[in-house]
């Protein structure tokens, strides 16, 4: 009876263990982690790394991803500059500028290093050679408050002299209110680096401590930023980066648990592509005040897909994160406006009227996307109650082995909770997949899928919900629920199979506000089976 | 206070050696908003014409750039809006502390001087109907800057 009431006890708890981050204690197995990993187009060649795996392309492996945190970032990119200072027997402030310059690649720095010319490339990496580096300031006075006691001033090797009240202040304006790491010297047109040791003793002290700390956790944003293969888990609270074996890789799963897409940050969001999703999200958000501001004004980086906001200026654009430069009227390359900066011929009336009805085309679409919309949300609201069936589970499993069950045989149960919660996942997006899906043959094929799927998915629940706790047959409770999860698991499987091999084979065809967009996606994403 | 400490130090300079073109028409020198006028450059498109530029300076200044904005009837120029914003870099993400009132106004003299034609802002419409609602002032523009000559 004891541990009834504590079942009850914990049923009414509300801070449940977020989904998944239990499951993994339990060494649950690799099939029940669904990903949009791989996938390949018509060509034999990467069809061939298909059929060989077997099963559907889009799960999760668990061992190819590594994981690290900012302290650790940080701690190896100390190991990093002492390296580099040693072997080319540079100062360290100067290593670290040098190595963030080659993306903390110490080959590429190393190869560049011996065969380019140095003025170049320091001038490249924005600090000063050791051999032109200065000693003292080249004037008697801090040019920032005039003060002009001799012994107060720094310079960084360029000559710019600076009191160190001034250091101090600019170094807090640039770190907190402008969020920088990369921080250049204070003078007008010097674009010389101030290196981290030298932000350090600066900023020595408890008054800067929060300073100080912000600017480490800007640096090991800017080291993750800087890495193809490196993101940080978008989970709230997650400490980690996850280092993926390629740029290219789909979903992850982070050491805490949280599976996500490498690719634009979102949770896992298996069998739709990024971009679908992109393009749902953006719907949903649609009736807040934020989307509308969003939409309003802000654009993707016709590249990198980095959400710029622009509340004015000029319409020459360049992405801060990929650099790529582009015309914000017509969304196209910056390149062929040339001088004719200030009137973008590329947009003209033709064009806004098409934009115009679009947006009247998507009003009338309202209805049918609410049934969408419904189904979403209805299976996300599904897993957010799910998720107290870990508990519920979990104590059922414990009376179980009070009753002389071994550890492993109880596995099942949470297995069984992890499948429905994947089920319930890919169910979720499989209705902004097929939002974006015209009607054809292989559409009603979907929805089939999708229908068996959902069937199974409900019974599965209904019997972990409803039987599972009161069911004094163990050796039946067990069969049942074993069953239900492989009618999930193959149906899920075979949806995502269906999906995937849509994708490959090219049948799927798309809304037309999506299509042009997504054969551009579906050809990347095909392509990073390759990998 | 260090903003004070410099704001005197940079008005009397101002007084005393006005760049050309440029005066500071604020007395006080303990004023946090300074009022310049700009005369347009002889054989460019605004000779003959004044201007007034009104400089506020926070207590960040110098970490900060002042707030620079044109008052009244602002010049007609592709980086100048209708309501007297400027896309000029030195005022925002470009802006070094070494740079100083002074420096700001001959760079905005000869921003206007380096144009042939009076022409407004491509978007300044839209930059309009936005700045009417929100009454941003540039600072809280994110700009983007790409033409080093104008």
């Amino acid at each position: 009876m004891d541990d009834e009431e504590t079942f009850m006890a914990m049923s009414d708890d509300e801070e449940f263990p977020v989904g998944g981050s239990d499951d993994e204690d339990f060494g649950e197995d690799n099939d029940d982690v669904m990903v949009d990993d791989d996938d390949d187009d018509g060509d034999d060649e990467a069809m061939f790394g298909v059929e060989e795996s077997g099963a559907p392309t889009l799960l999760v492996d668990e061992t190819q991803c590594t994981f690290i945190t900012a302290d650790e970032l940080i701690a190896q990119q100390v190991h990093l500059i002492k390296e580099i200072s040693s072997v080319l027997q540079l100062p360290h402030g100067t290593a670290r500028v040098l190595l963030e310059h080659f993306g903390w690649s110490k080959e590429q720095l190393m190869e560049r290093y011996w065969t380019e010319d140095h003025d170049k490339l320091f001038a490249d990496a924005r600090c000063i050679q050791p051999k032109d580096m200065k000693d003292q300031c080249d004037e008697d006075m801090c040019s920032i408050c005039g003060n002009d006691n001799k012994e107060e001033l720094l310079q960084i090797g360029c000559g710019h002299g600076f009191c160190h009240e001034c250091w101090v202040a600019y170094l807090e304006e640039k770190i907190l209110s402008q969020g920088k790491q990369s921080i250049e010297c204070p003078e007008y047109n010097c674009n010389i680096l101030v290196d981290e040791s030298t932000v350090t003793s600066l900023l020595k002290g408890p008054a800067h401590a929060e300073t100080l700390a912000r600017y480490y956790e800007r640096v090991a944003d800017a080291i993750v930023d800087s890495k193809k293969t490196m993101r940080w888990c978008p989970a709230p609270d997650c400490k980690f980066a996850v280092i993926a074996p390629h740029s290219k890789c789909k979903m992850v799963k982070c050491k805490c648990g949280f599976e996500f897409c490498f690719q634009c940050g979102q949770e896992n969001h298996t069998p739709v592509l990024c971009l679908m999703l992109k393009a749902w999200l953006k719907k949903c958000a649609d009736d807040s005040e934020t989307s509308n501001w969003l939409q309003a004004h802000t654009k993707p980086c016709p590249k990198c897909a980095s959400v710029i906001e622009k509340n004015g200026g000029c319409n020459h654009m360049s992405c801060r994160k990929c650099k790529h430069e582009f015309c914000w009227i017509c969304l196209g390359d910056w390149e062929p406006h040339g001088s004719s900066w200030f009137n973008c011929t590329r947009f003209n009336d033709s064009e806004t009227a098409v934009v115009r009805e679009k947006v009247d085309a998507s009003r009338s679409l309202l209805k049918r996307y609410l049934f969408y919309f419904d189904r979403f949300k209805n299976h996300q609201s599904s897993r957010q109650f799910e998720e107290k069936l870990v508990k519920a589970v979990d104590w059922k499993m414990k009376q179980m082995q009070k009753q002389g069950w071994g550890w492993v045989e109880v596995q099942f149960l949470i297995q069984a909770v992890a499948t429905l919660q994947q089920a319930r996942r890919v169910l979720q997006y499989t209705y902004v997949f097929a939002y974006y899906l015209k009607k054809t043959p292989q559409c009603l094929i979907f929805e089939e899928n999708q229908a068996d799927l959902q069937m199974q998915t409900e019974r599965l629940s209904e019997y972990l919900e409803q039987r599972a706790a009161k069911m004094d047959d163990l050796h039946n409770l067990k069969q049942q629920v074993m069953n239900l999860r492989a009618y999930c698991e193959h149906r899920l499987q075979k949806l995502v199979e269906h999906v995937e091999e849509g994708y490959k084979v090219g049948f799927w065809e798309y809304d037309e506000k999506i299509a042009e967009e997504m054969v551009g996606q579906v050809d990347e994403f095909n392509e990073s089976l390759e990998l | 206070m260090a903003t004070k400490r410099r704001l005197k130090t940079e008005h009397a300079q101002f007084k005393k050696t006005p760049p050309e073109g440029v005066t500071l028409l604020t007395d006080d020198p303990t004023s946090t908003r300074w009022i310049v006028q700009i005369a347009g450059a002889p054989n460019t498109v605004y000779a003959g014409e004044t201007f007034q530029l009104q400089l506020s300076f926070s207590d960040k200044y110098p970490f900060s750039p002042p707030e620079v904005i044109f008052l009244d009837n602002p010049p007609q120029h592709p980086h100048v809006y209708k309501n007297g914003h400027i896309c000029l870099s030195i005022l925002y993400q470009e802006w070094s502390p070494a740079l100083t009132a002074s420096s700001v106004c001959v760079s905005i003299l000869s921003m206007l001087s380096s144009v042939s034609k009076k022409e407004w802002p491509i978007d300044n419409d839209s930059y309009m109907a936005r700045w009417r609602i929100s009454r941003h002032g540039p600072q809280k523009t994110l700009w983007d800057f790409h033409d080093d000559t104008v």
